[in-house]
């Protein structure tokens, strides 16, 4: 092994020790490539080590680097987007979607579960941050379903996973930070958008069939209520009026961006007017709730970029200290082809997601990993997708993926750790089977890109 | 991991101990919380910025480079302003896998040694960097490279310098209230409940 290969590896070990420690993330990795930085410097100019190091290619282009980061029109976004999320959270919409939604579907079994997918999808939208799509839909979907004598594991499992297809549905702040990562305009937002429309659909439609099904073979599972009202035109307008504003602006957000009418940052603004019209309309437009949503909004955006800053430190010195080619080898060297590489890089993802963010993968792994991928002639919507499904999968599996955390937070008592782990093994399948259906049949990521794009 | 939640339920309150605070850190946690929160308020211009700018496309005909590039100029400061906010109210993500079976000394002792001899270091010299970095940009005047773009493009590079500083102030703050916890000194602002700069 040689010397590169040692840092590297270093590196990666010096920073997983102070993050399992519970040093925060950013400052964990900003520390790190410090460290190294100091002990290339130190190698090469006191000891005569045979590498490129040098520190003013790495501590020294910091300038730019980290102005890289704000001169860039495609952040904007991700503000713009987060708030428009919180500001739909706040806006009263979830809980109106679900009560009219109900009012339609709640006679059927497993009514009550399928609504809750309906509305996580079309809300999935609203942030894209696993934690607080969870914790919403748990918090508003729970009670009401163990009322109905929903069984306690489907209906933990229905919450907590839907709540994480957020991160994959479009707009989704994730694969607007991949598109900028990935740095190709074959997977730009818009493409990237696109890809993960079917594939997110189709999780959400496997959802709502296993809930289905699964109602209708153990009766106990999901009970009809026994007292059904009517259902009348009254409750289907009701149904209309709730869901019409907020697919609205969905279509809106998405369509501007596909149809090439308006770019990522502009739609993410009009989508931002449009939760706060949404939230004046619901009467729930006030100081404290705007103010409350800007500061989060704050800190929101804070925590991202804080891992941008400290993962833009790593990576320079990380690169200069050979690391790029230490990762190209290690890819390369992989057996089975470029699906065996995809597949490895999977799984490490898959690990990964236990421990980190998607923010953190998103921002060190995907900007070493893809450029090796991509020259071995894999197609760049089709990996992110994968890598999307793949973080998503991870944040849902026992005993350790983090949506587990916050839903316990929001349960109520009487459900156990076993119930969640019972309640989302079936999603989990459901998502591995996913998985596997994009990973065989490309086209399921990779078809409406090109069908949308293809004339420009 | 901690990402902050909306409307976190009222039991979601931090369940492990807090690190005490003293008076300098309390003076330092308070000032960048409200400056945080103030800045805050800027997403709206930068809102505002986005969509006359749509607007004026789709009504006038035409965008404008100069108010595309105020977009990111409002973003840019108010994003790297604010991450010291962040810092106050502990929201940068952490890993809580194993973190609950350390004890909060041993933590304590953790974050004041990576603080002091890793991530202050780093940031001295980013600091350092790019002060050199806008002084440059001033003295040469430089503005966009876009005919119709916006001039002095020194002060959104100003901003980078400030808010790495402020980090370091707010990382400084923290490790003193290690300092408290660890040796007693500086000593310890008596408190009925922890102050939540959120």
């Amino acid at each position: 092994m040689g010397l590169e290969e040692i840092l590297v590896i270093g590196m990666f070990a010096g920073f997983m020790g102070l993050l399992l420690i519970g040093f925060p993330v950013a400052w964990a990795l900003a520390g790190i490539g410090f460290l190294f930085a100091v002990i290339g410097h130190v190698l090469v100019e006191h000891m005569g080590a045979d590498l490129w190091f040098s520190w003013g290619g790495t501590i020294g282009v910091l300038d730019r680097r980290l102005y890289g980061i704000i001169a860039n029109e495609l952040m904007v976004a991700l503000p713009l987007f987060i708030f428009m999320g919180i500001m739909l959270d706040r806006s009263g919409i979830a809980e109106r979607l679900m009560n009219s939604l109900v009012r339609v579907l709640g006679g059927l079994r497993g009514g009550y579960a399928v609504t809750v997918v309906i509305v996580g999808v079309l809300l999935a939208a609203s942030t894209g941050i696993v934690g607080a799509s969870v914790v919403l839909l748990g918090m508003l979907s729970i009670g009401p379903m163990l009322q109905a004598k929903y069984n306690k594991s489907l209906a933990v499992g229905t919450a907590c996973s839907v709540g994480t297809l957020g991160i994959l549905v479009p707009p989704s702040i994730m694969l607007v930070l991949m598109a900028d990562r990935l740095g190709t305009s074959e997977a730009s937002v818009g493409r990237l958008f696109m890809g993960a429309l079917i594939p997110g659909i189709m999780l959400g439609v496997m959802y709502i069939a296993y809930i289905v099904i699964a109602a209708y073979i153990k009766k106990d599972l999901a009970p009809a209520p026994e007292n059904r009202q009517p259902l009348n035109a009254r409750a289907l307008l009701e149904v209309l009026i709730a869901v019409l504003p907020p697919l609205a602006l969905i279509v809106a957000v998405l369509g501007s961006i596909f149809t090439g009418f308006a770019t990522t940052t502009e739609a993410s603004a009009v989508g931002a007017l449009g939760a706060v019209l949404l939230a004046l309309f619901n009467r729930r437009l006030n100081f404290d709730v705007v103010s409350k949503a800007l500061y989060q909004t704050t800190r929101t955006t804070a925590f991202i970029f804080g891992i941008f800053v400290g993962a833009t430190v790593f990576a320079v010195v990380l690169r200069g200290l050979g690391g790029d080619d230490v990762i190209r080898n290690a890819i390369t060297g992989l057996p089975f082809g470029p699906a065996g590489v995809v597949l490895t890089i999977m799984l490490v993802v898959f690990l990964l997601g236990f421990f980190l963010d998607w923010v953190e993968i998103t921002l060190i792994i995907l900007p070493l990993v893809a450029p090796v991928v991509f020259s071995l002639g894999v197609d760049p919507v089709w990996f992110a997708i994968l890598f999307a499904i793949c973080l998503q999968t991870s944040f849902l599996t026992p005993p350790v993926g983090f949506a587990l955390f916050y839903i316990k937070g929001v349960c109520p008592p009487g459900i156990t750790t076993l119930d969640i782990y019972k309640g989302v093994a079936p999603f989990v399948a459901l998502q591995m089977l996913g998985l596997f259906l994009v990973f065989f049949y490309e086209p399921l990521a990779t078809w409406l890109p090109a069908q949308v794009y293809s004339g420009r | 991991m901690s990402t902050p939640l909306p409307d976190a339920p009222p039991d979601d309150t931090p369940l492990r101990p807090e690190l005490p605070t003293n008076r300098i850190s309390h003076v330092i946690d308070t000032a960048i919380a409200v400056l945080g929160k103030l800045l805050s308020w800027l997403w709206l211009v930068t809102l505002a910025v986005v969509l006359t700018n749509v607007f004026s496309r789709f009504i006038l005909g035409r965008g404008s480079i100069a108010l595309e590039e105020l977009s990111w100029h409002f973003f840019g400061a108010t994003m790297i302003l604010t991450l010291a906010y962040a810092v106050v109210t502990d929201d940068h993500v952490r890993v809580d896998v194993l973190r609950d079976k350390f004890s909060l000394r041993f933590q304590a002792w953790v974050e004041l040694l990576c603080i002091v001899l890793l991530v202050l270091p780093v940031l001295y010299f980013m600091v350092d960097g790019l002060t050199e970095y806008a002084q440059r940009s001033f003295a040469r005047g430089e503005r966009s490279q876009a005919p119709s773009g916006l001039p002095y493009r020194f002060i959104i590079k100003s901003t980078l310098p400030i808010g790495m500083a402020l980090i370091a102030i707010a990382l400084s703050s923290r490790a003193l209230r290690c300092c408290t916890y660890l040796f007693g000194f500086p000593r310890q602002l008596p408190m009925r409940r922890p102050v939540d700069h959120r």
